[in-house]
């Protein structure tokens, strides 16, 4: 192992201080000269043509500066890739909850009012809910020229609700079934979740004197965003800047441009900077929540236990539009089908537009809603044959050379070591008390690439400043670069500090997202680093008359080759005349042939009079490489596990006539501490990782096998499976009396 | 949330004319943990608030062997189960208090608030109604006591006139072998509404074998807390080692009449007030042996 400073430590947060210390300024904190409040009316329909809105007593309303409907922003469409979203609706309104006018107003109180005084006849029409129902031929169609929008990755042949599907497969699936002894076929359902950010979406737009559209957005994408709303709104990428903002919260649900194209417009109309922040109600009803999903899995099996053939199909529910997914689609939904050596597969993902809340990314996109089918199947197989599903999987898993179910090709796997480190962290097969289960699932996902950039620039004062384009919207991305800066300049960790950039600095930035933070950002920082290092020697050599081949910076000094010479590092920044510093630009998109492996084993109680399941005890098994930082790392992993308990066990958007209805905290049920047990955590160390650290993503690996292997200690609990999420006691109770008759 | 005026007084007298001057939109306040979530969500538009917070009578706790128990109606939960003389003479009411929210939610909300916000799921009305407390109420026609199993009338309804004020809650001095229990079903672990939840209160004869008196209770199942005498009744007299205990949960099963809702569906809400009647009975009937 190399030996780090401050690489591996568990160095502080970068933002830790300004968060505690309540400085950090988020969107909502913004105040600029003259700044209205924008406020939004929503549909209380999920279906219905819109007859008339009458604004003319919003528009008399003392204090307000625009009122606007649809059609003062008529045509306009915009999306992550898709362009299906309207800023206002236009004839038609999709869901309850969708954008109908908007008011801004100079004081929130004063934008309410006027809100309250808008009127809208609506001709209230048959709304689709089920995803099934809308995949039918007869269905009316929600987008009937979805054909026409900027960004459809496939023009359909014959329109429908359908909008976009992906397949993955390999072999000949009726070869396989053919093979099999058993086949099994089982439909598993996942429910509507919101990330649950403490930061409410909210944005500022202000256009300033020069034309410029200066934006504040709680969005991890800034550069996207660019992108996303020049195309919307027919402006130069140029004209549009987006400046840094502290991001609180985000699980995958801020990487969309949400409100802020209705907010250029309010500031359009207005002339003033508008601010607009969702309340949580509008979070829960309006936001871009992680899809429904609805998924069949069909497997062959060998009375060994040799799997043969895997047929699934995820229907993904996207709500009333498409565009709050930057794939379209949602790539995860292939992890159905895992790490698993299955040589006759193929799998399906569909997205299908319904009368509901748009759905968008959350943390693994598409990789809870196919892992909690496809290893719920897997252990039912299992216990189907009589085999251990421990046993099982070791049996079916990948190892060195195996190609995966959907033909992915690893090196360096670690996926049996991480299984069966799990099952010893776990004590798996030890004795267990009546109605207590254990159960286990599996992930698997190497980090995303793309492109960032950093700057590293020396201080007078002995201090570094970074600079990144990136904004860390709470997985410590910061500290990241914090920590790869000071480790290559050979400083204390205190002595860097992070400056982001607005988005004229650079030429480009991914964000965040994919788990790519680290992966991408490690490999710049390091580089400017190094850069920057290069001409602080270059410096000294200049101020000494040293050969600069043959300097070494070692504990805030520039030394000459191995002698006792030195000169102070801060005193060549001093006297050198110029600034110091190193840039970087980094474009890391490949395909990683190294991925990292996660192993969870739940055990849980159930209390059979009640169905009520307490978790007992929950462990996680990482393939990783070098930790950065192991409090970021271990918090990662605990988040990762405690948001995966509450898609679990509790959490649901419930939706009636087509309403969200649990639109609070109160309702809408998350995790308390008292519902964490114990977590246990096991890393397995892999050599192989990325960039220069050899490191691996730890952001999303870690939700998206919990609600499995929790489904699955259930059953070895008690003998009855849940096919659907979340797991009450009330479904648990029914599951039981069914399998007593 | 609405502008409203805000005042608070020193003493009762101060606090009723408050109340009476306010009007229909006064409201009295106490921990603000219902009162104030309900306004600002607009539930509950309320012009004057009179915070009796700062009265001595809603203040008190007082306990004596003669007397019982007297809790002011503004006392938090904290202080209240950490009063060692009435965790010791009142485990029942003590196991509603400490669910109540969490930690930072027992801090204020008080018995009181949670009485007459009249919540058909409110946790400590069902612990004063089996162990047979008592509301003193006062307002500008002077003072009466209202039985807390007729407090409550409607969800988010009590019995108080317009000017009146809960002052506190009595509680009798417990029987000799008497015991009671409170219990709920939650989704998760703490910070929850009762799906169910049951009270049970037991007498026990001298030689702890038959149950001379009993009191069931039921949350989350009717529009108001439900007291089923039927239940507590059909215990009268009936040996603890019999199947009493079943036959009471199925007179508290009868007199149940949930709804379906987000929170669970009526057939399970009737199948836990099953459950858990048995449950409650169960350790109440434990904790009268253990006396
Ligand atoms: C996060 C959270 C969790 C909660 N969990 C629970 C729970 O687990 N179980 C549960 O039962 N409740 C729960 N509640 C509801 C609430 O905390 C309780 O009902 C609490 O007991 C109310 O007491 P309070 O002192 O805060 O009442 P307040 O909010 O002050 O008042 C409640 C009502 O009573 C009236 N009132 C108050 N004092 C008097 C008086 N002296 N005379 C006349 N009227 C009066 C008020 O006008 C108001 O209508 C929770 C609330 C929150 C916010």
């Amino acid at each position: 192992m190399i030996s780090y400073n401050v690489i591996g430590q568990p160095i502080v947060r970068s933002d830790g201080f300004e968060k505690v210390t309540g400085r950090a300024q988020y969107t909502g904190d913004l105040k600029l000269p003259g700044m209205l409040w924008g406020k939004v009316l929503r549909s209380p329909f999920a279906h219905a043509r819109i007859i008339r809105v009458d604004t003319s007593r919003a528009v008399g309303l003392p204090g307000v500066h625009a009122v606007l409907t649809g059609d003062d922003t008529r045509g306009v469409r915009y999306g992550r890739r898709l362009f299906d979203v309207p800023p206002l609706a236009e004839e038609r309104v999709l869901f309850a909850g969708e954008r109908v006018a908007a008011v801004a107003a100079e004081s929130m109180e004063i934008a309410q009012n006027a809100i309250d005084l808008i009127e809208v006849e609506y001709d209230p029409l048959p709304a689709i809910a089920d995803p099934l129902e809308s995949m039918k031929g007869d269905a009316f169609l929600l987008h009937p020229d979805v054909n026409d929008y900027v960004g459809l990755p496939k023009k359909l042949e014959k329109v429908s609700n359908v909008f976009v599907t992906n397949t993955w497969g390999k072999g000949e699936l009726d070869t396989g079934f053919a093979q099999a002894d058993h086949i099994l076929e089982r439909t598993y359902t996942t429910p509507l979740v919101h990330q649950a950010y403490l930061e409410p979406h909210s944005c500022v737009v202000f256009i300033d004197e020069d034309q410029r559209i200066q934006i504040w957005a709680a969005n991890k994408a800034p550069f996207a965003l660019r992108q996303q709303l020049a195309a919307a709104i027919g402006v130069d990428e140029d004209r549009i800047r987006l400046n840094p903002t502290y991001i609180g919260g985000d699980f995958g649900g801020k990487g969309s441009p949400m409100d802020v194209p209705l907010v250029y417009f309010l500031a359009l109309h207005s002339k003033r900077p508008v601010r607009m922040v969702m309340d949580y109600v509008e979070e829960f009803t309006a936001a871009n929540p992680r899809h429904p999903s609805v998924t069949t899995v069909r497997s062959g099996v060998l009375n060994d236990g040799t799997l043969t053939a895997w047929e699934a199909r995820i229907i993904f529910n996207s709500g009333a539009y498409g565009g709050f997914k930057p794939g379209v689609n949602l790539g995860g939904a292939r992890d159905v089908a895992g790490p698993y050596k299955i040589p006759h597969t193929f799998v399906e993902a569909i997205q299908v537009y319904t009368n509901s809340v748009p759905g968008g990314h959350m943390r693994g996109p598409g990789e809870p809603q196919g892992i909690f089918a496809g290893e719920s199947h897997l252990d039912e197989i299992a216990r189907i044959l009589g085999i251990d599903p421990l046993e099982f999987r070791l049996k079916n898993l990948v190892g060195e050379g195996d190609v995966t179910a959907t033909g992915s090709l690893y090196r360096d796997v670690k996926a049996k070591e991480t299984l069966e480190a799990a099952s010893m962290a776990a004590r798996y097969g030890s004795p267990l008390a009546m109605n207590v289960g254990r159960g286990m699932a599996m992930g698997a996902r190497a980090p995303g690439g793309g492109e960032t950039h950093v700057g590293v620039i020396f201080q007078k004062d002995g201090t570094v400043v970074a600079r990144t384009p990136i904004l860390d919207q709470g997985t410590g991305t910061y500290t990241t670069v914090n920590q790869v800066v000071a480790e290559e300049l050979g400083l204390s960790s205190d002595k860097v500090q992070i400056i982001p950039w607005n988005t004229d600095a650079v030429s480009f930035d991914t964000g965040i997202g994919g788990s790519r933070g680290t992966r991408v950002a490690s490999q710049a920082a390091y580089a400017a680093a190094q850069n920057a290092k290069q001409e602080l020697l270059r410096a000294a050599s200049e101020i000494r008359g040293w050969d600069p081949s043959n300097l070494v910076l070692k504990d805030n000094k520039v030394y000459k080759g191995n002698t006792e010479d030195y000169i102070d590092f801060d005193f060549v920044v001093q006297n050198c005349g110029f600034d110091i510093q190193g840039t970087s630009g980094i474009e890391d998109r490949e395909q990683l042939t190294v991925t990292a492996f996660c192993a969870q084993i739940a055990e849980v109680a159930v209390d059979v009079e009640t169905g009520q399941i307490k978790l007992l005890r929950f462990t996680s098994a990482h393939d990783v490489g070098q930790v950065l930082n192991p409090i970021g790392h271990q918090g990662q992993i605990n988040g990762g596990v405690v948001q995966g308990i509450g898609y679990a066990l509790m959490e649901e958007l419930e939706v009636e006539d087509g309403r969200v209805s649990n639109v609070t905290f109160g309702d809408y049920k998350i995790p308390t501490m008292a519902d964490i047990p114990e977590l246990r955590t096991v890393l397995v160390q892999s050599k192989n990782g990325v960039g220069p650290y050899n490191i691996k993503g730890i952001g999303e690996n870690t939700n998206t096998a919990v609600a499995a292997a929790i489904a699955n200690a259930v059953e070895d609990a008690i003998g009855v499976r849940v096919y659907s999420l979340p797991i009450t006691a009330e479904k648990v109770l029914a599951a039981l009396r069914e399998s007593n008759v | 949330m609405k502008p409203f005026e805000y005042v608070k007084p020193n003493t009762l007298a101060e606090a009723i004319s408050a109340l009476d001057a306010g009007g229909e939109d006064a409201r009295a306040l106490s921990g603000g943990t219902d009162l104030i979530v309900q306004m600002r969500a607009g539930r509950n538009v309320v012009g004057n608030v009179i915070d009796v917070k700062g009265v001595t009578e809603t203040n008190v706790i007082s306990h004596s062997k003669k007397d019982g128990l007297t809790i002011g109606s503004s006392v938090p939960c904290y202080r209240i189960y950490n009063d060692e003389g009435i965790k010791k003479t009142y485990a029942g009411l003590v196991d509603s208090v400490s669910i109540i929210g969490g930690t930072g939610i027992q801090g204020r909300a008080s018995l009181g608030g949670n009485l007459c916000n009249a919540a058909p799921s409110g946790d400590g009305i069902q612990s004063l109604i089996i162990l047979g407390a008592v509301a003193n109420v006062e307002g500008p026609n002077g003072a009466r006591q209202i039985a807390t199993e007729d407090f409550c009338t409607a969800p988010g309804q009590n019995a108080l006139n317009p000017g009146e004020l809960l002052v506190s809650l009595s509680v009798p001095e417990p029987e000799s072998n008497a015991g009671a229990h409170y219990l709920r079903f939650i989704p998760r672990n703490e910070m929850d509404i009762a799906v169910v939840g049951v009270g049970a209160s037991v007498v026990l004869d001298a030689e702890k074998k038959s149950i001379v008196s009993a009191r069931i209770s039921l949350a989350s199942v009717a529009p108001t807390p439900l007291f089923v005498e039927a239940a507590g009744d059909a215990l009268k007299g009936t040996e603890i080692a019999s199947d009493s205990v079943e036959k009471a949960a199925i007179f508290a099963q009868e007199a149940a009449r949930p709804i379906d809702d987000m929170r669970g569906t009526a057939d399970y809400r009737l199948h836990l007030v099953g459950v858990l009647t048995k449950r409650a009975l169960k350790v109440a009937i434990e904790r009268a042996e253990n006396q």
